[in-house]
């Protein structure tokens, strides 16, 4: 048993030779495969342990013992007892080597993908991958068959992103389901998936969808050595490779969009973006992404332009709002009474009138009961979340006024802000707000408008020096770009946006090159 | 470079923690300020009372049958002093930024204590768009006592009161303190401000119960116009030199004219565009002041017998309305003329701009050439309609 303490303050040095101890191989593993099948029993068990779902059986092949083995989790039984088990059992042939194994396969198993190997590596790679691996007796190599089954979810509708018109298919926790959803959208053979290897105990099928022919080479490359580079032991969403990925984790903003949604990944792989996919998560990662990014969605595009575009300054608006309502109100509120209407003044005064806080600490309150709240409601078994909507909304909200704690336009303060936090389209961006207006109440409170201006000024110039693997975060707005103008706080008809956006240099500038408006016939009368 | 980061979060912080807050007020922490109304002291130069308000009382939600309002007076030698002292008798901090009146007895505006006005237009709180009234045949601060059923403050109800009446009809020269101050440096004009009275009983209207009564015991009223040359006030008009004192200044937006047709009828209309232009010249060595008038009218009323259908009436109308007008301005310049010699039209400053040459020889004497000017006033009427009746029933009555 370590001491704690001690543990804690074990020497640098000692530190740095665990690392180099962790980044050696645990077990040496043999390089090819030995050709008794009790050798490779044995280390199989070396290599599984006994893990529970590691399946052996020895039968007969021809003539030869044989060795079946199969992760249980990852492959289907009883296509394994039909598609294997059954032919071998009435078959009469011998097969001793290589060839006759080949001959077998391509006999025997119409249908079935199969490998012969002699890696050990790679075997255990693929049945760890769904593959059912057949040791022969005397035979250097051993033959893999894809006899993949398990239950994945079926495809619903995304749980985060959702929207009233358009489609409602998500992604999967399957990265081969995702896949084929991406490929389903884009009929396009020039569509490229990618297959990394990440995270060294999860190893964790990662990949890299992108549209040859688009995509700005330089972006790619940079993906993929970022990719490379990564060093991790394990991938469980894409949220942990987006850390590892990411140009700076030093900012309250997201620099990668990640979205449930297969539509708007399609989309932004016609655009001239990259998808990363990862096994086990269904949420994609699409780089790189700017801040315009993280207020559109997909439905923008499905409904007509005027309303989308009224919809998207909406959602702006409402980005500034859940930034700074709360800020400005206490700033106003405590310095700068003279900016409000006299009426209003007075009736915010009769309100505030017996609040034992300071405006501060009333808005820090509210806002932190919120977000105490909001956590609650998410993490809350399904069954009892009724109960923080009473207890929030009435307890907290209500009483907390006609107790004479709160007042009430501190309510619809903090309603207002909460309303406008959950407009943002992208869950991850909504949370730089969430956390930037503490920092903001608290500028307010101490400068006044000054403060919070102040604050603003700061955030802006972050945002201008953030970059998502090397275009500017802000882009098109700063630097200004006019032509990408229209998809950034409109959204101009289709026919209209002919080309990709400029600041990701696309190798493929223009989109429709023909797109024309719509119009009546020329006689005026249809033909 | 890590050291000055961390050199420039300390400052950064040590910038909140030294010099944040420093003006920082919470609401319920002040007492908001409405209005203002200065009378000669008794044993001090001023006596300044001030109109707090008290919010709860002016919420619907709160309200009880408390004072909406809490009127202090306190003496002294100075305004800007008073106004820093008056925890004397109230309890929270007076701000300044949302006061809208300031009342001026006739007393102190008679003797030109207005040595005020530069704390006013000095002080950082105040603004300076309030309106400046004087109060006649009472104490100024009988003004701020006068409560009001709608907007229960009394200076809030006297701003509304001025800004409608200014809009309607045109009888508030609609004075605000940088105007009021800008006429007293000019020598081509002089200041004028709204005066108002207390009607009824000052006593009875300074309580509670007066804004439970229909019709309210005491009621602040403007009746009429008042004259300064310099900081000293001259006189006091009817109110319908302030509509001239508009028309002057091309700030008439709409009003009202009753204008006699036949014997005992009469001709009602509504001036709802009006556009002035003033030219000033210096001929044949005297000052010669051409006021000219472009009035849209619309029809109101009409006792007269004049068919309505033919254009002869509508020309006929014209004429007449036009001639109320000029006789209205005319006579009212000329009286300002010849009782007042004080030039407040601003007329001298248009002169300065027409005939530089004559007015820098005259400027310190303005008021006297102001007095000897000629005035021409040139009005052209348009009836435009005739509202939504074409003739009306009293002379289909007489068919």
């Amino acid at each position: 048993m370590v001491n704690p303490a001690e543990w804690f303050h074990r020497k640098k040095k000692e530190v740095k030779a665990t690392v180099a101890a962790s980044l050696a191989p645990r077990t040496p593993q043999p390089q090819s495969v030995p050709d008794q099948i009790d050798r490779c029993l044995e280390l199989l068990s070396q290599t599984f342990g006994n893990t529970a779902d590691l399946a052996t059986s020895k039968i007969m092949f021809g003539n030869q013992p044989a060795l079946l083995v199969f992760l249980s989790s990852m492959t289907d039984a009883k296509l394994i007892a039909e598609k294997i088990i059954g032919p071998l059992a009435i078959s009469k042939e011998m097969p001793k080597y290589e060839q006759n194994l080949e001959t077998y396969c391509e006999t025997m198993l119409r249908g079935i993908e199969y490998k012969i190997s002699n890696k050990w590596q790679e075997i255990i790679h693929l049945m760890l991958a769904g593959f059912v691996a057949l040791f022969v007796e005397s035979s250097p190599c051993a033959l893999v068959l894809k006899i993949q089954g398990s239950s994945y979810r079926s495809i619903e509708e995304p749980s985060t992103q959702t929207i009233v018109k358009g489609p409602k298919d998500g992604f999967t926790e399957s990265a081969d389901v995702n896949m084929s959803l991406i490929r389903r959208r884009i009929l396009n053979p020039a569509l490229r998936f990618e297959s990394y290897t990440l995270g060294t105990e999860t190893r964790t099928p990662v990949y890299l969808a992108y549209i040859e022919g688009i995509i700005n080479p330089g972006i790619l490359e940079e993906v993929r050595i970022r990719l490379n580079n990564m060093q991790t032991n394990a991938i469980f969403d894409t949220g942990i490779i987006e850390e590892f990925i990411a140009d700076k984790t030093l900012t309250p903003f997201p620099l990668t969009y990640n979205t449930e949604r297969p539509d708007s990944t399609a989309a932004n792989l016609i655009t001239g973006k990259v998808a990363i996919i990862a096994e086990g998560s269904p949420f994609v990662l699409i780089l790189p992404a700017t801040f315009n990014d993280f207020f559109q969605v997909s439905e923008d595009y499905y409904q007509p332009y005027m309303m989308a575009s009224f919809i998207r300054i909406v959602r702006y608006a409402a980005f500034m709002l859940s930034l700074l309502l709360p800020a400005t109100y206490v700033s106003i509120i405590t310095y700068h009474h003279e900016l409000l209407p006299t009426q209003l003044l007075i009736s915010i005064m009769a309100q505030r009138e017996g609040i034992p806080f300071p405006t501060v600490v009333e808005a820090l309150l509210m806002e932190l009961t919120f977000e105490i709240l909001r956590e609650a409601g998410i993490r809350m078994p399904r069954a009892v979340g009724m109960t923080v909507s009473i207890v929030g909304g009435l307890v907290i909200g209500q009483a907390a006024v006609e107790a004479g704690i709160i007042s009430n336009i501190m309510v619809i303060i903090v309603a207002l802000t909460a309303i406008s936090s959950f407009v943002s389209p992208v869950y991850s961006f909504s949370m730089s707000s969430r956390l930037l207006r503490f920092s903001m109440i608290l500028l307010g409170a101490f400068l006044g408008l000054y403060g919070v201006i102040l604050g603003l000024m700061i955030m802006v110039g972050h945002l201008c020096s953030l970059r998502s693997f090397g275009i500017p975060y802000l882009a098109p707005l700063a630097p200004l770009v006019v032509a990408d103008q229209n998809d950034v706080f409109i959204r101009s008809p289709m026919w209209a946006m002919k080309k990709r956006p400029y600041f990701l240099h696309t190798e493929d500038l223009i989109k429709q090159p023909r797109a024309e408006s719509p119009s009546p016939p020329p006689d005026g009368r249809p033909s | 470079m890590k050291q000055l980061t961390i050199w420039l979060i300390l400052l950064s912080f040590s910038s909140i923690t030294l010099a944040g807050c420093w003006d920082r007020e919470e609401l319920n922490e002040i007492s908001l300020i409405s209005g203002m109304a200065i009378d000669k002291g008794k044993n001090a130069k001023y006596r300044l009372s001030l109109e707090g308000v008290n919010a709860a009382e002016l919420n619907p939600k709160t309200r009880s049958q408390g004072t909406p309002t809490v009127v202090y007076s306190i003496e002294g030698n100075s305004i800007s002093e008073l106004a820093h002292k008056t925890n004397i008798g109230l309890s929270r901090k007076a701000v300044f930024s949302h006061m809208r009146t300031v009342v001026i007895s006739e007393q102190i505006a008679r003797a030109g204590m207005l040595e005020f006005l530069d704390f006013m237009e000095r002080d950082r709180e105040i603004r300076n768009d309030f309106n400046i009234i004087v109060a006649t045949e009472c104490q100024a601060v009988d003004v701020l006592r006068m409560l009001y059923p709608l907007q229960r403050i009394s200076t809030a109800k006297i701003h509304v009161q001025l800004d409608t009446l200014t809009k309607d009809w045109g009888g508030d020269p609609n004075i605000r303190l940088k105007d009021f101050v800008n006429a007293i440096v000019s020598k081509g004009r002089e200041p004028v401000a709204a005066v108002v009275r207390i009607r009824g009983s000052k006593e009875k209207g300074a309580s509670v119960d007066n804004i439970q009564k229909p019709t309210p015991d005491g009621l602040v009223e403007v009746i009429g116009f008042a004259v300064f040359k310099g900081e000293k006030m001259l006189g006091i008009l009817p109110v319908h030199y302030s509509r001239v004192y508009l028309w002057t200044q091309d700030k008439l937006r709409r009003t009202s004219l009753t204008i006699p047709c036949q014997k005992n009828a009469y001709l009602n209309m509504r001036v709802y565009n009006s556009n002035t232009n003033v030219e000033v010249a210096y001929e044949n060595g005297k000052p010669v002041i051409k006021v000219g008038i472009k009035v849209e009218t619309r029809l109101d009323g009409s006792e007269c017998e004049d068919p309505l259908e033919k254009v002869e009436t509508t020309m006929k109308y014209e004429t007449l309305t036009a001639d109320y007008i000029r006789k209205e301005v005319a006579s009212a310049i000329a009286t300002i003329q010849k009782k007042y010699k004080a030039d407040v039209f601003g007329f001298g400053e248009k002169m300065h701009i027409y005939a530089p040459k004559y007015y820098n020889k005259v400027k310190n004497q303005w008021d006297k050439e102001f007095a000897r000017a000629q005035v021409k006033v040139q009005v052209i009427a348009k009836l435009r309609r005739t509202g939504l009746n074409t003739n009306s029933f009293l002379q289909q009555m007489k068919k």
